[in-house]
């Protein structure tokens, strides 16, 4: 019976057996990194001009962002399954899933937040540096994410630990203090919020990276494109 | 007889077969995979994944569509309703039996 739960869940874990899963949200995740590296010079300059009316300035912010980001996901839309197309597929064969599977992770997603927002909301009261707090707590999505759809053999457990493990060193580094935005409390509480979630977020993405990396070395090591007829 | 030991009786013998089973595990959690898929999650040869299919198609518990991506011809199956209910009773027999 064993065995035929095992092979259940094969068709899951089959999503990711070339890597590209992982290094496609690593990029995503360190593409954001990028962005909030930027924001201690960005932001006063953006809010300067957001004071003094400068319409096309505070739009330049967004736009820029979103030329940055766009390739990435043009990236991941049409690249991650043109790779699939061109060498999983021809490899190690087609796979198309179920729309109900996808719909089971993400109840127990919502699940998750259910027991998390609680627990958010005492570390917000409880810990005095509740930037950190709360973006350690946050981060851990990312992880249970990876833990539902990706970890499935022994050391991809060991990458979870470890994007779990580096949250709270990570949280801990001091936020970087930007003087225009310390005046304003709603933005400076926001900026001490997100800088360390985005820092997490970016050190989760590298991890992915190299995981999603070496993954994909060891499949196009260990396969090779199959014989037309075999498909 | 034991009623435990009848139900082993009861298990559907066209799903029972170690292999087919595996085609059908693996098949009931996708909508559809292709032959070279299932040649690389279960093992099996050319020919003796040829058979089983054939065997499960006979049943009618797999559909099996020939098409093309590019140009190259791609076999592509799925479990058919009556192959998704064969095998959800079969895992619900193995269970009271074991």
């Amino acid at each position: 019976m064993d065995r035929v739960e095992d092979m259940l869940a094969r068709p899951a874990r089959y999503s990711n057996i070339d890597g590209m899963g992982e290094i496609s949200v690593g990029l995503m995740c360190v593409a954001a990194w990028c962005l909030w590296f930027v924001a201690p010079k960005t932001l006063p300059l953006w809010m300067a001009a957001a004071r003094r009316g400068a319409v096309w300035f505070v739009l330049l912010g967004p736009a820029l962002s979103l030329a940055w980001v766009a390739p990435l996901l043009l990236l991941v839309r049409y690249g991650i399954p043109a790779f699939k197309g061109h060498v999983t597929y021809r490899r190690t064969g087609f796979v198309q899933y179920r729309k109900e599977s996808r719909w089971a992770s993400t109840r127990s997603f919502l699940l998750f937040e259910a027991v998390l927002l609680p627990l958010l909301f005492l570390a917000v009261a409880a810990a005095e540096h509740w930037g950190a707090a709360v973006a350690v707590v946050l981060s851990q999505c990312m992880v249970f994410g990876y833990c539902q759809n990706i970890a499935g053999t022994r050391w991809k457990w060991a990458v979870a630990a470890a994007m779990a493990l580096i949250s709270v060193p990570i949280a801990l580094l001091p936020t970087p203090y930007i003087a225009s935005l310390a005046r304003d409390r709603f933005m400076d509480g926001l900026f001490r919020l997100s800088f360390p979630y985005a820092r997490i977020v970016g050190a989760q993405g590298a991890l992915m990276i190299v995981s999603g990396g070496i993954t994909l070395w060891s499949y196009l090591r260990h396969t090779r494109p199959a014989a037309r007829e075999e498909q | 007889m034991n009623p435990q030991i009848r139900g082993i009786g009861e298990l559907d013998r066209v799903i029972h077969e170690p292999g087919r089973l595996m085609i059908a595990a693996l098949l009931y959690a996708v909508e559809k995979a292709d032959f070279l898929y299932l040649l690389h999650e279960t093992g099996m040869t050319k020919g003796a994944l040829s058979s089983h299919i054939a065997r499960l198609e006979t049943a009618g518990y797999v559909e099996v569509e020939k098409t093309y991506r590019g140009k190259i011809p791609q076999t592509l199956l799925r479990l058919s309703p009556a192959g998704r209910a064969a095998f959800e009773q079969y895992r619900r027999n193995l269970k009271s039996v074991i």
